[in-house]
């Protein structure tokens, strides 16, 4: 304070004696030219005219001073306050206008660039790949643990090829069982994405063999939730599916494997090694995901190419396994497998943000030009008194940059409200890698984007300033500039489009939710409870866990409020799948028929509590044990596939697994989309649990609609039998269904509120450049009221001269949507029908907001008397 | 130049200046006098000439000039620099045909 004290006295000593200076000067030369013989009124008018601007000396003198531009900046600033201050709504329209812009381009540019641009959290990620083999029919699957084996020893073209499988065990803590989840690893899985445990060591060739003692790697969250960040845990012994695994590392904390698919969990807790701990060995059992690291020479198409010629060798040893011969392998990069679900809403995202963006910038620079031509006759007479151009153009930039500055503000809180409620609304729709991202990120893109906004809207106004600043205008200074509102009937016209393209395609995103949320899944999703049971060693013999499920059905179908309790081994909308094959029993004399389906075991009663129809046939039943006839149930899909024209009942099949047994079709239940409602329904094959046990099931229970809580409602049936039993994943199948449609809903949610904001800015637009157009006019409709016009051919007048600009702002909007629409026609965010209908429905909403917009300050144009209005031009140019 | 000329003669305030340098130029250079300010406060930031208040000769307050040891030296080499161009120039347009 002191030191600013000391400052600002100085500069108004400064002040003081320059004027003195100066006023010295003039009575100076004034006296002399008395002298000389004028009257002394006439020495004086001399003196001053031959000395020029005072102001425009004192100008130049100031600027010989060392800390003069930072003091111009100063007052420049507090200029920039006070105007502010003086016209608040119009701050305030300009900051939360482009706030909202700046929010929301730099959400989604922050979640583009986190997804899509962001180097994977790996040592060169560009190196790493996926191997996946390709079926006959173009399908892709992963790899099976021998396919694997091989590819791991012979090494053919790829640097490493390493191997990962989701596993789910039991943890033992303190006699509670806890279910966690994480992978089986080959040992050098680390080492090929360049990462290291970040205590203890990693696996080795020994911990991954067969036999060996088991260990474990624990995640850096598990580490710190259960074990306390304790060091000394490295070394120690834990349960881990009642064995003890010794604890050999805790993980960085930034490893992240993106994203969640059938082989890999959304959190991995620990990793275990490979061998030990995998049963299905069988070759068409693919169940592994197998990363590459290429040579950083090669590519991956190289890589491909090499493996094919080495798969030729490898399928031609097992012709029964890879039939027909058209198998192969394809190796892609990693991260284009991570994005590739997500790419397409994000710049869906952007795109419309874009448009926000664009639409506030529009809007701001609008009220800006207006403000500017209010100013016309002040600027014009600053200029005449000797204010610099580039003073001028000093003060209208801070101006404008305060207002930017004050928005950039607004946005990043915008952002801080925004980001957790996005991440909540996206749960997985977006991989998990995106909310890792640096706090800086945050900071960083509304920076940039309020410098991009602070120097676009510096530019137009200032050149229009400049253009106004010389001395012939100072007379027209109250006059309405033809060529102004031409400029604002523009962007009223770009703004106009830009919300009919934002509304099309919102409501396009909403007409496709609708129609997801009409899919028949052909399964109830209201008022059911989900949760996955993973069976500890203790239920290894199949009769125990089918006793343990089977009393576990029964307790919880004894809770009040429950109509129906059944269970499953993959559930719909969970992610679990199981590709089989079956075989049609015929002719004796010809090949069997093969059949591609899924495969899936339930207990008798799931098909009614899922709420599933039977077509023909019967339900499994208490008779349809391990022992007795094998028996299958069947979905009309594969029904079809199996007897086009005829009746599947009766018909006999064989698991390509357990070809022994022939399983006789007893039922034909409706068909499911098991993927969720944007995949078609996969023909399925359903098997009684007691024929087809697994230790890995989900219950599902259908209630009444009574609030009861899933966790309480399973977990006590299931701890009263057992504590240590864990029970995973519990959801209501509506929040399942939330998570499937994901993405849709997100782009939807977000979509929706762009497209509001982007329609109320540009109403707001059209109104504010109407306003200040008819307030300028007021005098020639006063004239024109006053020489006997009807007061009411007013707002026609005016609506006749900005229709042009609003109708083809409609078009050209409706032109920008039908080109987001052929973008995004093959896409899962597009309806298969009614865009056209969402289109007409956002031009038609577009066009109303837009004449109302217009029609009011029109209307209150035509309600002035014509008294008033010759009155207030000069009124307002004062203003 | 001018300026630091006019005031190594004596110290002298704005009006003063211009008044001296139109009397040593025998009155053929007329100063802009908007123009003599912004020079006169540029020399003081550089520190080529002092400023001071004092009594004017009408017995008012004025501020007046004065060289410092920069200015002087700075007066000593551009005076040295246009009088060796002046020169040049003088000779080469006294050049007569016989000295080509």
């Amino acid at each position: 304070v002191p030191r600013f004290r000391r400052l600002s006295g100085r500069h108004s000593r400064f002040e003081s004696d320059l004027a003195e200076e100066l006023q010295n000067h003039i009575e100076n030369r004034t006296l002399h030219l008395t002298e000389s013989g004028l009257s002394p009124d006439d020495a004086a008018r001399q003196a001053r005219m031959e000395f020029g601007s005072l102001d425009a000396a004192k100008d130049d003198c100031r600027s010989t001073r060392s800390f003069e531009p930072l003091r111009l900046a100063f007052r420049n600033v507090g200029w920039a306050f006070r105007r502010a201050a003086r016209a608040p709504w119009f701050a305030a329209a300009v900051i939360v206008t482009l706030a909202i812009g700046i929010a929301s381009v730099s959400l989604s540019a922050m979640l583009v660039y986190e997804t899509l641009l962001r180097p994977l959290p790996f040592v060169a990620p560009q190196e790493v790949g996926l191997i996946w083999m390709v079926e006959p029919r173009g399908g892709t699957a992963w790899l099976s643990v021998p396919e694997f084996d091989q590819l791991h020893r012979d090494l053919p073209v790829m640097a490493s090829v390493e191997a990962a499988t989701d596993e789910r065990v039991q943890l033992l803590i303190d006699g509670r069982g806890r279910e966690i989840q994480g992978l089986a690893v080959s040992y050098g899985f680390l080492s090929l994405l360049g990462l290291r445990p970040s205590l203890g060591r990693d696996f080795t060739r020994s911990d991954d063999t067969a036999g060996s003692p088991p260990t474990v790697i624990l995640s850096r969250v598990l580490w710190e939730s259960q074990f306390g960040g304790d060091p000394a845990v490295i070394g120690r012994a834990i349960q881990i599916n009642e064995r003890a695994h010794t604890v050999i590392g805790v993980l960085p904390a930034s490893f992240v494997m993106p994203p969640a698919t059938s082989v890999m969990p959304e959190e991995i807790e620990f990793l275990l090694p490979l061998e030990p701990n995998i049963a299905v060995r069988d070759r068409s059992a693919r169940i592994l995901q197998v990363f590459t690291r290429r040579h950083s020479n090669s590519s991956f198409v190289e890589s491909e190419s090499g493996l094919t010629a080495y798969a030729k060798l490898m399928f031609d040893d097992f012709p029964d396994v890879y039939r027909a011969g058209a198998w192969r392998f394809r190796v892609t990069p990693f991260h284009s497998f991570v994005v590739k679900r997500s790419r397409t809403p994000l710049l869906l995202l952007l795109l419309l943000s874009g448009l926000i963006l664009a639409t506030a910038w529009v809007n701001a620079t609008n009220l800006l030009l207006v403000r500017g031509e209010r100013r016309r006759k002040e600027t014009s007479i600053r200029a005449a008194l000797g204010a610099t151009r580039l003073h001028l153009a000093a003060e209208l930039i801070a101006e404008v940059w305060l207002l930017v500055l004050l928005a950039g503000i607004g946005s990043f809180l915008l952002i801080h409200v925004a980001l957790p409620a996005l991440r909540t609304l996206s749960a997985g729709a977006l991989p998990n890698l995106v909310w890792t991202s640096p706090p800086a990120l945050r900071v960083l893109f509304p920076m940039v984007l309020s410098l991009a906004t602070a120097t676009w809207m510096v530019v137009m106004p200032v050149a229009k300033q400049a253009t106004l600043i010389h001395f012939h205008e100072y007379g027209r200074g109250t006059t309405r500039s033809r060529a102004s509102a031409a400029w604002g009937r523009r962007l009223a016209a770009v703004q106009i489009a830009l919300a009919t393209a934002t509304a099309a395609i919102a409501l396009c995103l909403h007409s496709r939710f609708q129609q997801l949320q009409r899919v028949d899944l052909g399964f109830v999703t209201r008022t059911t409870i989900t949760a996955r049971l993973s069976l500890t060693r203790r239920y290894a013999d199949d009769q125990a866990a089918e006793r343990f499920l089977e009393s576990t059905i029964q307790r919880v179908k004894a809770t009040p409020g429950v109509l129906a309790v059944g269970a499953i081994t993959q559930l719909p909308l969970s992610g679990a799948t199981l590709g089989s094959t079956f075989l049609l029993i015929g002719d004796q004399s010809m090949k069997p028929r093969q059949f591609d389906t899924d495969l899936r075991g339930v207990t008798p009663g799931y098909f009614h509590a899922a709420g599933m129809t039977m077509i023909a046939g019967r339900d499994f039943g208490s008779g349809d044990s391990a022992q007795s006839p094998g028996v299958a149930i069947v979905d009309e899909t594969f029904a079809h596939q199996l007897a086009p024209s005829g009746n599947a009942l009766g018909q006999r099949i064989r698991w390509i697994r357990a070809p022994g047994r022939e399983l006789r079709i007893v039922g034909i239940v409706h068909a499911v989309r098991h993927r969720g409602p944007t995949d078609t329904a996969v023909a399925t094959v359903y098997r009684p649990y007691a024929q087809y046990s697994r230790r890995s099931f989900y219950l599902l229970a259908r209630t009444n609609g009574s609030r009861l809580s899933a966790d309480s409602l399973i977990g006590n049936a299931v701890s009263s039998m057992d504590p240590a039993q864990p029970v995973a994943d519990v959801q209501s199948m509506e929040q399942r269904w939330s998570r499937a449609t994901g993405r849709q809903r997100l782009s939807l949610a977000v979509g929706s509120a762009l497209a509001l904001v982007s329609l109320l800015l540009s109403g707001a637009g059209v109104y504010s450049v109407l306003a200040f157009d008819i307030s300028q006019r007021l005098g020639e409709f006063g004239i024109r009221i006053a020489i006997g016009a009807d007061p009411s051919s007013i707002p026609r007048m005016v609506l006749r001269e900005i229709a042009p600009a609003i109708l083809l702002g409609v078009i050209a909007g409706v032109f920008g949507a039908a080109i987001v629409a052929v973008e995004l026609r093959q896409t899962e965010f597009w309806p298969s029908n009614g865009v056209a209908a969402a289109v007409g429905f956002g031009a038609v909403g577009t066009l109303l907001v837009a004449f109302e917009a217009s029609w009011l300050p029109a209307r209150a144009a035509a309600t002035i008397l014509p008294r008033a209005a010759l009155t207030a031009e000069s009124a307002y140019g004062r203003g | 130049m001018l300026i630091l000329k006019a005031v190594s003669l004596a110290p002298l305030h704005g009006y003063g200046i211009l008044l001296r340098i139109q009397q040593i130029s025998g009155g053929r250079l007329d100063v802009p006098q908007g123009s003599l300010y912004p020079a006169l406060y540029r020399l003081v930031e550089q520190g080529h000439i002092a400023a001071e208040w004092g009594q004017s000769a009408n017995n008012r307050r004025a501020r007046f000039y004065s060289l410092t040891a920069m200015g002087r030296k700075r007066l000593r080499r551009e005076s040295a620099e246009w009088n060796e161009m002046a020169a040049a120039i003088a000779r080469a347009l006294n050049a007569m045909p016989e000295e080509v």
